[in-house]
C-alpha cells in the first residue's frame, strides 16, 4: 500500500514536471521572436473590421463623390465619380460626361473590394494588424494595416468608426509609395430620394458601345435593369472542363497571385479569371481567336521574356498578350510591371512542332468522341 | 561390360590407329562378348544415321548436332510435321554391320546418347512452353511493328490535322473588360479612359 502510493506520488511528479517544462519552453519560444510571431498572425479584431466593412457598405445608407487614384514613378491619374447607396436599391454612379454606372444591391458589399476568397487570401499573403486611429472626410476612422513579412506596410484601409463604412484604401509598394488609393472624398450618411427612373438619358458611356447591352450593370435605367457581374459563374468542375479543351487557365500567377473567381461573359464569350494575393486584384481575359494588332494603334509593344506584350497605362493597367490561339487581356489597378509580367507569363506558343502536334491529337480525339 | 572398354566405342567409330585397330580386331576374333557388343553397338549407329539421313541430304554440314536434330524431330505435331516425315516406327536404315561405310561424319555424340533411353524422345515429352515460346517472337515482332506503325501515322495525322486554322481574329472588348474588373476589383464600374475619351480624367505628375 504504502509502496504503491509512493510510486503515484512519482509519477505525478515526474507529469507535472513534463508539463512545467513544456510550459517553460513555449513561453520561451513565444517571448524570443515576437516580431517572427506577429508576421504569421493576423490580429483577429482588425480581420473582423474588414469582414464588418463588406456587411456595413451593402447595409448604410450613404452619398458622396469617390475617387479612383492610380500612380507610378512619372505619373498619377485619377477617375471621380458621384456616388449614392439607397439600401436595397443598389448602388448609382455618375460621371460628368461618362455617364452611368450602376451596381446592384447584391454585389455592394464588394465595393471593399473584399470577399471571403480575397480576405482569406489577404490573411495568408499578409499579417493584418491594426494602426493607430485617423481620421478622414472629416470623420473618425479605424486604421487596418496588411504588412509583408519584413514588416512594411503593403495596404492600408480607413474605417469609419461609427457605421463600419470602408472610406478609403491604399496600396503601397515596396518602396513604399502608394500605387493605388481609392475611396470618399466627400461623404454624407443622409439617405438620398430615390433616383426617378430616366431612360435611355446618357450620352457617352457604354451606350456608346455595341454588344453591351446584356448584363451591362453601367447605364441601368431603374435598378432592376442591371446585373452585377458576368452571370456564368464557373465553379472547380466547369474549370476542368475548359482546361480539358485546351483553355489556358492557370491557378496561380507569379506575384503570389491566386484565381479566386471566374466567370464566362453571356453567350459562351471571353472567360474572366480573376486573380488577387489579397490585395491586388488581377483580371485576365481569355478569348479564343488570334489578336488583330491593328486595333492596337497607340499602344506600346514591348517584348518580354521573348513574347511580344502590348500595353498600355492609363487609370488602370492594361497588357495584352497572346498564345496558343487564345488572346490574353491583363488587367489591373496595380503597377504596370504587375500586368507586362503576367501577360508575359501566360501560356504561349513553346514549341510549334509539338503544340501543333498536340492541337492535331485533340481535333482528332474530339472528331473520334461520339460523345464530345 | 567389355574388355576392350572405351576403345570398343572408338573402334566402331574407326577412331583407332592401324595398329590399335588390328589388336582390337584380334582380341574381337576369340572374344564373343565383345563381338556381340561391336555388333549392338553398330545396329544402334545405323539406326540413328538413318534418322539423320533424310535432312543430311541436302543441308548436312550445316546440322548443328544430332543430338539438337533428334529433339527437333521428337517435336509435337502442334509445331507442324518435320520435313522429312519421319515414321514412328523402327526407323530404316543401313543393316546392321554396315555403319561406318559412308560415315559422313563422326556419330560419336549419338552413341553416347544411346547410354540413356531418352536419345529418342517420344514426340510429347516436350513442354509446350517451348514451342509457345518459338512461336511467341514472331508475334512480338509484329505487335512492336504494328505499335511503331501506329504511334507514327497517329503522329503524322496529328501533325497534319494540328495545322493553325484560320482563327477569327480577336478584338478585345476593353470597355466591356473594364467595367467587369471594376465590379470585382470593388471600384465604380465604369469604363476606363482608355475605351472612353470623353470620360474627365486628371492626369498629374506624380510624386
Amino acid at each position: 500500500m504504502t509502496a504503491r502510493t509512493l510510486i503515484g506520488r512519482g509519477r505525478r511528479r515526474s507529469v507535472l514536471a513534463c508539463g512545467l517544462a513544456g510550459a517553460l519552453a513555449l513561453a520561451a519560444a513565444l517571448a524570443g521572436d515576437p516580431a517572427q510571431v506577429r508576421r504569421v498572425r493576423s490580429d483577429p479584431g482588425a480581420v473582423a473590421l474588414l469582414r464588418a466593412a463588406a456587411y456595413a457598405a451593402g447595409r448604410v445608407p450613404y452619398q458622396g463623390r469617390r475617387f479612383l487614384t492610380t500612380a507610378s514613378r512619372n505619373r498619377s491619374t485619377t477617375s471621380r465619380v458621384t456616388v449614392v447607396h439607397i439600401p436595397g436599391d443598389g448602388i448609382r454612379y455618375r460621371s460628368g460626361t461618362a455617364g452611368k454606372g450602376y451596381r446592384p444591391e447584391s454585389a455592394a458589399g464588394d465595393t471593399t473590394g473584399f470577399t471571403s476568397a480575397t480576405l482569406s487570401l489577404l490573411t495568408s499573403n499578409y499579417s493584418v494588424v491594426r494602426a493607430a486611429d485617423s481620421s478622414v472626410c472629416g470623420r473618425h476612422a479605424r486604421v487596418v494595416e496588411a504588412r509583408r513579412a519584413d514588416g512594411s506596410a503593403a495596404g492600408r484601409f480607413w474605417i469609419d468608426s461609427e457605421t463600419g463604412l470602408m472610406l478609403h484604401r491604399e496600396l503601397i509598394d515596396a518602396t513604399g509609395h502608394r500605387v493605388v488609393v481609392t475611396g470618399f472624398s466627400e461623404i454624407s450618411f443622409t439617405a438620398p430620394p430615390a433616383e426617378p427612373v430616366t431612360l435611355g438619358g446618357a450620352r457617352g458611356g457604354l451606350a456608346r458601345f455595341p454588344g453591351t447591352a446584356s448584363g451591362e450593370p453601367v447605364d441601368g435605367a431603374g435598378g432592376s435593369g442591371g446585373t452585377a457581374r458576368w452571370g456564368d459563374e464557373l465553379d472547380r468542375a466547369d474549370l476542368e472542363g475548359l482546361r480539358d479543351r485546351g483553355w489556358p487557365v492557370p491557378r496561380d500567377l507569379p506575384g503570389r497571385l491566386t484565381l479566386h473567381d471566374a466567370r464566362r461573359e453571356p453567350g459562351g464569350g471571353a472567360v474572366h479569371l480573376s486573380y488577387s494575393d489579397g490585395l491586388a486584384a488581377v483580371s485576365v481575359f481569355v478569348q479564343r481567336g488570334t489578336l488583330d494588332e491593328h486595333a492596337l494603334d497607340g499602344w506600346q509593344k514591348t517584348v518580354k521574356h521573348g513574347r511580344t506584350v502590348f500595353r498600355r497605362e492609363s487609370l488602370r493597367r492594361w497588357a495584352v498578350s497572346e498564345g496558343e490561339g487564345y488572346v490574353f487581356t491583363v488587367l489591373t489597378d496595380a503597377p504596370q510591371s504587375t500586368a507586362v509580367s503576367v501577360a508575359a507569363h501566360l501560356p504561349r506558343d513553346a514549341d510549334p512542332f509539338w503544340s501543333r502536334v498536340a492541337r492535331g491529337a485533340r481535333r482528332l480525339a474530339s472528331t473520334a468522341n461520339p460523345f464530345d | 561390360m567389355s574388355c576392350l572398354g572405351e576403345r570398343l566405342t572408338a573402334l566402331v567409330d574407326g577412331e583407332l590407329g592401324h595398329e590399335e585397330r588390328d589388336r582390337a580386331l584380334a582380341h574381337l576374333a576369340g572374344c564373343a562378348q565383345c563381338r556381340n557388343e561391336v555388333a549392338s553397338l553398330r545396329l544402334i549407329k545405323g539406326r540413328l544415321r538413318g534418322l539423320s539421313d533424310t535432312p543430311a541430304v541436302d543441308a548436312a554440314d550445316d546440322l548443328p548436332s544430332d543430338d539438337f536434330l533428334t529433339r527437333l524431330r521428337s517435336l509435337p505435331a502442334s509445331a507442324g510435321p518435320p520435313p522429312g516425315g519421319v515414321p514412328p516406327g523402327p526407323p530404316p536404315g543401313p543393316p546392321a554391320g554396315t555403319p561406318g561405310r559412308h560415315p559422313r561424319r563422326p556419330l560419336r555424340s549419338s552413341t553416347r546418347a544411346a547410354r540413356t533411353p531418352s536419345a529418342v524422345r517420344p514426340r510429347d515429352n516436350r513442354p509446350a512452353g517451348h514451342a509457345g515460346a518459338l512461336q511467341i517472337q514472331p508475334r512480338r515482332r509484329y505487335l512492336v511493328v504494328g505499335a511503331a506503325t501506329l504511334f507514327i501515322g497517329l503522329g503524322t495525322a496529328s501533325y497534319a490535322a494540328g495545322g493553325r486554322q484560320e482563327a477569327p481574329d480577336v478584338t478585345p472588348a476593353f470597355d466591356r473588360f473594364a467595367v467587369e474588373h471594376a465590379l470585382t476589383a470593388g471600384d465604380a464600374p465604369m469604363t476606363d479612359p482608355l475605351t472612353d475619351p470623353l470620360n474627365r480624367v486628371t492626369v498629374s505628375p506624380g510624386p
